[in-house]
């Protein structure tokens, strides 16, 4: 039914072997934006314009303790309730007046919590590394994914990312986001919340 | 897909007389291009990007059973299966198997043209197995029982009246029975509907924008994040993609991405792009425990170490037929087989055979848009030449064109002949318009000769 594995490779081998076989260099010295090497400053700046053009929404806060209120003022603007599927990476914060449950997300979740691996300040995008700790369905199930990113987890580019990965042992999934789910399908014109979350907010902290 | 790429010029024809699809087709012209060039003007460093495409994609595809080879080394380390399939059918048999390995009575699917390119759709069927697909626009088409139209806008040739149509007669059933007429609507219902199919998929079918040889990683690419939920509810998954797709590593990739979104949407970045790169790890608390990734070959090795060779570049992106004009004017099912626009006329004899497909590649102005926007720089004006050159060669041209063909060829090897010739048909030209071209003469002025030839008057002028 299918082409043994050795058949298959020989075959492409056989077409292949008179041609000339240029290498590339190691590592790769491939251009990158500008953008994606800003300072600190710059980079938090360009995260939060980027993002912001992706249509997520997004809060900046001092420090990690108001992350709770934040997120309880949030979806009551959406009329939510104060009830959440959460990352078990978020385990150490604060959970008082939300109800919080750290597991994945199904069906009929309405509300997640995540933590981001990084920020890319290139274009508004966060990164994800699946995991015990950090499951990829709050990503995708919910209606409403809060992202909680700390400043100092924002780079500048891609680059940055794969500097921080091992491609011998990558996670299942690495999922990078730029805004909340939309479509395009229907003559052209955008419309959000196709099958992941209509609202992508996001919660940005400061070192405290 | 059985090709219907023999019947382009019928259905070219239908095409233009087809009053909603060219309503569609307007709407269509002034969008994607536009977004196209401000995402452009907006990157300084973007032809930068493309030479660099160009030099990791020939690098590869010069290597390719290397890269093969390192990627299905990755994909079995974390504990995937890869599956070799040099036909289409081997490709379809293969997943049907896994499927019904699996027991699977239903299957999720996200949008893949090689899926589309081995009807994987109709095997499954076939095998009493419900495929449904996820991507809006797929899903829309599905109802229609119509195949995709562009290859990032699946139903773009349908209007929303059309769509309001489709879900009323389809969702009734299920307990919609409301003509919805906003978009919004239609796609919260769209949303609804495939919200519980995703959870309860035996299976769920990706296909993959690109493969990374390091990291063993299919990367999957979406902006409605169906790729996602469909790749990670259901206990198994199958990536089912061609070998093309292959790049070495993530700095690679990286470069293609960062031309994809911009070249299709004029996006910075396509809302989803995913990495995956095996099955469930011991710990993790979700994603599938089974993973596998069937590659299909179908006819893109024969290209392989051929002047087409650079046609194994292509990223799948669309802009070509964003700015085609016969594109714009037909549409893509005219084309009659899954890649319309300029990449499916220079691609699609390849595949399917130029006797079936040799319309296609001269249905172009050789205005050259296509390779000017093309982000790794296929040289397609160039590459329809080959397939005509081909079509004529083989005999698959018609009598009639072949001998008017050899006439002027004979002429042209003549100099003194064709001047003579050249000069009398001047005379008769200025009498009156020429025969033969009716069809074309009947909506446009013939432009009638004046005076001397360029030939006549550069010696005139002393030239040599």
């Amino acid at each position: 039914m299918t082409t043994d594995r050795q058949t298959f490779l020989a075959h492409i081998r056989n077409r292949i072997s008179h041609r000339e076989k240029p290498e590339l260099a190691t590592p790769r010295n491939w251009p990158s934006p500008a953008v994606a090497k800003g300072s600190r400053e710059e980079r938090i700046a360009r995260f939060i314009a980027q993002s912001k053009a992706h249509k997520a929404t997004i809060e900046h806060l001092a420090d990690r303790q108001s992350v709770e209120g934040a997120v309880c003022d949030y979806l009551r603007t959406l009329n939510a309730p104060l009830q959440a599927v959460a990352a078990p990476a978020l385990k150490g914060m604060d959970w008082t007046t939300l109800d919080v449950a750290f597991c994945t997300a199904g069906e009929g979740d309405r509300v997640s919590l995540s933590e981001p691996a990084f920020g890319i300040a290139e274009t508004g995008t966060l990164a994800f590394f699946s995991g015990p700790k950090t499951p990829v369905l709050l990503n995708f199930a919910p209606e409403i994914e809060i992202a909680i990113l700390s400043e100092d987890r924002i780079v500048g580019g891609y680059e940055d990312i794969w500097q921080r990965l091992n491609p011998a042992h990558m996670p299942r999934a690495v999922n990078f986001i730029s805004g909340p789910s939309r479509t395009g399908d229907i003559e052209q014109t955008m419309y959000l919340g196709a099958h992941g979350p209509k609202h992508l907010h996001i919660i940005l902290t400061g070192d405290q | 897909m059985r090709p219907k790429s023999h019947a382009f010029r019928s259905a070219a024809k239908d095409a233009l007389a087809d009053e909603t699809l060219q309503d569609a087709l307007k709407l269509f012209a002034t969008g994607f291009p536009e977004k196209r060039r401000k995402a452009v003007a907006a990157l300084p460093e973007f032809e930068a990007l493309r030479e660099a495409a160009v030099l990791i994609k020939d690098h590869t595809l010069a290597h390719l059973d290397r890269y093969l080879e390192q990627f299905t080394d990755r994909v079995e380390e974390a504990g995937g299966h890869v599956h070799f399939c040099r036909t289409a059918r081997e490709a379809r048999e293969t997943v049907v198997a896994i499927c019904r390995k699996q027991g699977a009575r239903t299957v999720t699917k996200g949008k893949s043209m090689v899926g589309e390119e081995i009807a994987l759709n109709e095997a499954l069927e076939a095998a009493g197995i419900t495929p449904i697909e996820t991507d809006l626009g797929e899903y829309i088409l599905q109802l229609a029982k119509e195949p995709p139209s562009h290859i990032i806008g699946p139903a773009l040739h349908k209007t929303k009246d059309q769509v309001s149509d489709l879900f009323l007669e389809h969702h009734t059933p299920l307990g919609f029975d409301e003509r919805q007429e906003e978009g919004e609507a239609l796609v919260a219902e769209a949303r609804q509907i495939l919200r519980e199919k995703y959870f309860a998929a035996d299976v769920g079918i990706t296909g993959a924008n690109f493969l990374v040889a390091e990291g063993g990683s299919a990367v999957i690419v979406t902006n409605e994040g169906n790729g996602d939920l469909t790749m990670t509810c259901p206990n198994t998954h199958i990536v089912i993609t061609s070998i093309e797709k292959m790049v070495p590593t993530l700095a690679d990739m990286t470069v293609l991405m960062r031309l994809l979104a911009r070249s299709a949407t004029g996006q910075t970045m396509s809302v989803y792009t995913t990495l995956v790169s095996g099955p469930k790890r011991k710990d993790d608390l979700d994603g599938p425990e089974n993973f596998h990734v069937v590659l299909l070959d179908g006819g893109r090795s024969a290209l392989l170490g051929t002047e087409q060779q650079d046609l194994l570049r292509c990223i799948k992106c669309g802009a070509c037929m964003n700015h085609c004009p016969v594109y714009g004017a037909v549409g893509g099912h005219a084309y009659g087989w899954v890649y319309p626009g300029p990449i499916g006329a220079a691609l699609n004899p390849a595949l399917i055979g130029l006797k079936e497909s040799r319309h296609l590649p001269e249905a172009s102005t050789f205005c050259g848009a296509c390779e000017a926007v093309c982000p790794v720089k296929i040289p397609l004006p160039m590459i329809f030449r080959h397939w005509r050159n081909q079509a004529f060669e083989k005999n698959i041209t018609p009598f009639f064109i072949r001998m008017t063909l050899k006439l002027w060829a004979f002429l042209a090897l003549r100099p003194r002949l064709y001047r003579r010739f050249a000069a009398f048909a001047a005379w008769g030209l200025k009498k009156s318009p020429p025969p033969f071209v009716k069809g074309w003469t009947d909506a446009r002025d013939f432009p009638k000769p004046e005076g001397r030839s360029f030939h006549a008057q550069w010696q005139k002028r002393g030239g040599s």
